[in-house]
């Protein structure tokens, strides 16, 4: 398993043609279903909150090590957290988190309501409160720094949960927003230009209002926004939520070539748990602060058991 | 054969502009006493500007809304409210600063009360038992005494849907009652959905971007795009129909 | 747990208010005035703590108070006019023990209604708007009704207004004052805390977290934001009626509707004690009431420096005020938990 994780890096690393024609297909994230989005199914699989905690007690006997997150990221330290013991204020909520992803790999984190999943993308931004535990990006201590260091110095972009863009802004306006912490104004518009160029979409209504824009290419905005720093990691809070089925398809698209194509390591979030994990290569986990289980993210889907107690059946 | 029973809800020919924009257009729809229906379509299409006109937040340009045979399009919201229309929010709306307990008490039903009794006690035992049950079921009696604002946002959805189902209305308008919400539990909100229409005889309506979730629940479904109806089907047949497919569910 | 320490606080407060008299007997204005202080800070935490309408105005329904009492102490007896018409005078009316326990009884009681009243017909007009449009609309209440008073002869106009002398045979009124603020200062604090319990102090709340959700879920919020107002005006006309009485002497501008002094002082001591929280009132109001004395007493000519400095300290180092605080740092003490008991 190791081997192929390495391979697969190397893969990703080395040519650069190859990468249009990687193994996965943005098309094929979802080949089952004719319905795109959140796809079909049925909703047989009913199990109570309680006893999803209960049940998920039998994996935390077997949490996973570190060494078995350092195999599944390939041994590469690009990115690892350790320890974390962080909350909001006194009250603390996630506990001895530790994470590991390489460069241009993506993770995606599952589990039920008030797990701690977002709390991992806000402690590794700097919105909580933490109390002990470390976070290194390439291999560079950022625990503790601030929010804003974490953007420009060492290129963190967090796309948020909830609709963040200005709408009363022109979309044009919205993305040199995005390059505030940029030494000036004219290198934020030279970023805002790279990024029309790659989304012409985008491009089309940059003079207009970002209210005007319809649900999936205000997240695409946000999306952009958060690129004009030119970040090495990507947290993504929910891509998919509120989003009509079609666009929730572009989104993935858009990521997967933000990963594939740019070498972005992303680090994701999603209820939306099937979708999330046919995308990403890492799957982890969590349930009441705790990451219980941690694997290849296909082999979690194919897992019976997570399925039943977390994809919904 | 849902002919024989009463409508509880009617939208007749609403119309809204927003500064010259279009937000519905011509809309007509009927709501069927104890169904479960679908609004689905587009981000954009003017689902929520609907949801927005017919609980009274802002009143049709032209056009009929009739609850129970009452014309409610001039109604206030909160008198709305109290006649058992109610509906939740897409932003997530909870009183943030009180804990989840006092948030469902507060939520609970003043319909047949007079305005005098509100200075009665009103945190009994009673009430607070009935919020207990609900905090149970939707997975949040352990954090029943933190301020609704320190949940996450999946579980503060969770909080309003049972906010909602403690004012026991008479039909609830769900404005994507599941984003955000983890699937297994999503399957649970189902079968309670399920059961609140069966039980209580609530009618549900519901705004669900999830087709694992409308397509489960829901008797008949109603598609928007432009801010029209394109199409009112059985969930089936809306996802046979080629209109649907090119104008929302892709493929 | 709650209750608990709501009793401790109760019979801690009572003691120390009936003894105080007797060991601070130099301090008896004072003490009458915390006692005072304590219901504007009572009765401006319900509104402007609890409901977050920061009122601005609520000054008004003092000096209304002040005036309706001193009014009514005269005129069961006497001809107002012809009274206030003797400037500074009123030598001439000399009441007896009855009729002076009557007039300020009676004049109390109108004083709160009239009070009430008045919060009613504004509240009709500005209370149908949000937040900081209400705020900005109660700004210029106190001044406005400073100038009626100001202008209207019958009650002294400009030159004020005097109190009625108590009876010589009533020896210690400083006593008497200070035990009707105690009685008025324990039914707000019971009426606030009660007023907790009931659907009116939760849908407050609602209103100030999301007045939008609140209305959606058939909260009557007009009719409720208005009976706040005016169960607020209520006890701050009364306790207009002792402060009157305290003061002997009634300006309009600058002891009636004072807006730099009580009607900044009552939001004051509610952001010290922590806005939304009752007892935070009352700790807010006593701690200011000492630090306010001792400036004026040591800081004499830099009073309202240090109270201006003493605010900013407040508001930068504690913007959620002592409650707010204790709450984030024990929140265990206010029953904020995560209870992992099995139902």
């Amino acid at each position: 398993m190791d081997d192929v994780d390495k391979k697969k890096r190397q893969r990703k690393k080395t040519t650069s043609a190859q990468k249009k024609t990687a193994k996965k297909s943005p098309a094929s994230h979802n080949p089952s279903s004719f319905i795109s989005g959140y796809g079909a199914g049925n909703v047989e699989t009913i199990i109570s909150v309680e006893e999803i905690n209960r049940q998920s007690d039998s994996f935390k006997k077997h949490k996973p090590s570190k060494d078995q997150l350092a195999q599944l990221s390939g041994y590469d330290n690009f990115f690892m957290i350790d320890a974390l013991n962080a909350g909001y204020g006194k009250m603390q909520i996630l506990h001895d988190f530790n994470l590991r992803i390489g460069a241009g790999q993506s993770l995606c984190i599952i589990g039920p309501n008030g797990a701690g999943k977002s709390t991992v993308l806000h402690s590794i931004f700097g919105f909580t409160t933490i109390k002990s535990g470390s976070i290194v990006a390439q291999e560079r201590e950022v625990t503790y720094l601030d929010t804003n260091k974490k953007i420009s110095y060492v290129g963190i972009a967090y796309i948020m949960q909830e609709s963040s863009i200005f709408p009363d802004m022109t979309v044009e306006e919205n993305l040199w927003m995005g390059g505030f912490l940029k030494d000036n104004l004219e290198a934020a518009k030279e970023s805002a230009e790279l990024i029309f160029d790659k989304y012409p979409r985008l491009a089309n209504r940059r003079k207009q209002a970002a209210r005007i824009l319809s649900g999936g290419e205000k997240r695409l905005l946000e999306i952009a926004r958060a690129l004009i720093m030119n970040p090495q990691i990507l947290l993504v809070d929910e891509p998919s939520i509120g989003l009509e089925p079609k666009y929730i398809n572009a989104v993935f698209d858009i990521l997967y070539e933000l990963q594939h194509n740019d070498n972005k390591t992303i680090i994701m979030v999603e209820q939306n748990a099937k979708k999330g994990l046919e995308f990403a290569d890492i799957g982890y986990v969590m349930v009441a602060g705790e990451l219980i289980k941690a694997d290849k993210a296909d082999n979690l889907l194919k897992n019976p058991e997570i399925g039943r107690l977390f994809l919904g059946g | 054969m849902h002919d024989k029973k009463e409508k509880i809800l009617t939208v007749k020919n609403a119309h809204k502009n927003f500064g010259g924009v279009v937000a519905n257009k011509n809309i007509s729809l009927e709501v069927i006493e104890g169904n479960i229906t679908g609004l689905i379509g587009p981000n954009g299409s003017g689902k929520t500007t609907l949801f927005n006109s017919i609980v009274g937040y802002h009143p049709v340009d032209s056009g009929q809304i009739y609850f129970d045979n009452q014309e409610i399009s001039a109604m206030t919201i909160d008198s709305i409210a109290r006649l058992g229309l109610l509906r939740t929010f897409q932003q997530t709306r909870v009183y943030k600063k009180l804990n989840c307990v006092d948030n469902l008490i507060i939520s609970i039903s003043n319909k047949d009360t007079r305005f005098i009794d509100i200075f009665k006690p009103f945190k009994n035992k009673e009430n607070i038992e009935k919020a207990h049950d609900l905090l149970e079921f939707v997975g949040l009696y352990s954090k029943r005494l933190l301020f609704a604002g320190e949940l996450s946002f999946g579980q503060q959805k969770l909080l309003e849907l049972v906010m909602a189902l403690i004012n026991e209305p008479r039909i609830l308008l769900l404005d994507e009652p599941t984003a955000g919400i983890n699937p297994t539990l999503i399957n649970g909100l189902i079968e309670r959905l399920k059961k609140i229409n069966e039980n209580y005889k609530i009618t549900l309506f519901i705004i669900e971007h999830n087709m694992r979730v409308i397509m489960n629940v829901a008797n008949d479904i109603y598609c928007m795009a432009n801010g029209e109806i394109i199409a009112h089907d059985t969930p089936k047949a809306i996802q046979e129909s080629q209109i649907v497919r090119d104008a929302y569910l892709g493929q | 747990m709650d209750k608990k320490y709501t009793y401790i606080f109760l019979a801690f407060l009572f003691i120390l208010s009936t003894v105080a008299p007797f060991i601070f007997p130099n301090y008896m204005v004072q003490m009458t005035e915390l006692l005072i202080l304590i219901i504007l800070a009572l009765t401006w935490n319900l509104i402007g703590g609890q409901m977050g309408y920061n009122s601005f105005g609520n000054i008004a329904f003092f000096g209304i108070g002040m005036y309706v009492t001193a009014v009514l102490q005269v005129g069961l007896f006497y001809d107002v006019g012809v009274y206030n018409a003797a400037r500074g005078g009123g030598a001439e009316l000399i009441l007896s023990e009855m009729q002076y326990i009557t007039g300020f009884a009676t004049g109390l009681l109108l004083a709160g209604f009239i009070g009430a009243l008045t919060a009613l017909f504004l509240g009709l007009f500005i209370l149908g708007m949000r937040g900081h449009y209400f705020a900005i609309c109660t700004l210029g209440l106190g001044g406005m009704f400073g100038e009626i008073f100001a202008a209207w002869e019958w009650v002294g106009a400009g030159s004020g207004m005097t109190v009625p002398n108590p009876p010589a045979s009533l020896e210690d009124t400083g006593s008497i004052l200070y035990y009707l603020a105690f009685c008025i200062m324990l039914l707000t604090l019971l009426a606030m805390l009660y007023l907790n319990k009931t659907r009116f102090g939760l849908s407050l709340c609602a209103i100030r977290d999301d007045e939008d959700k609140a209305e959606s879920m058939g909260i009557k919020t007009v009719y409720i934001k208005i009976s706040a107002w005016m169960i607020s005006a209520f006890f701050v006309a009364l306790a207009g009626g002792v402060a009157g009485n305290l003061k002997k002497f009634i300006d309009p501008r600058d002891t009636a509707f004072t807006g730099e002094t009580y009607g900044i002082w009552m939001i004051l001591m509610v952001i010290l004690g922590g806005k939304g929280y009752v007892w935070g009132a009352v700790i807010g109001a006593i701690i200011f009431q000492i630090t306010k004395e001792l400036f004026w007493t040591y800081l004499l000519g830099w009073q309202r420096v240090a109270l201006g400095l003493l605010i900013l300290i407040v508001i930068i180092f504690f913007p959620q005020g002592i409650m707010g605080t204790l709450r984030d740092k024990y929140p265990r003490l206010f029953g904020v938990y995560v209870d992992d008991s099995k139902k």
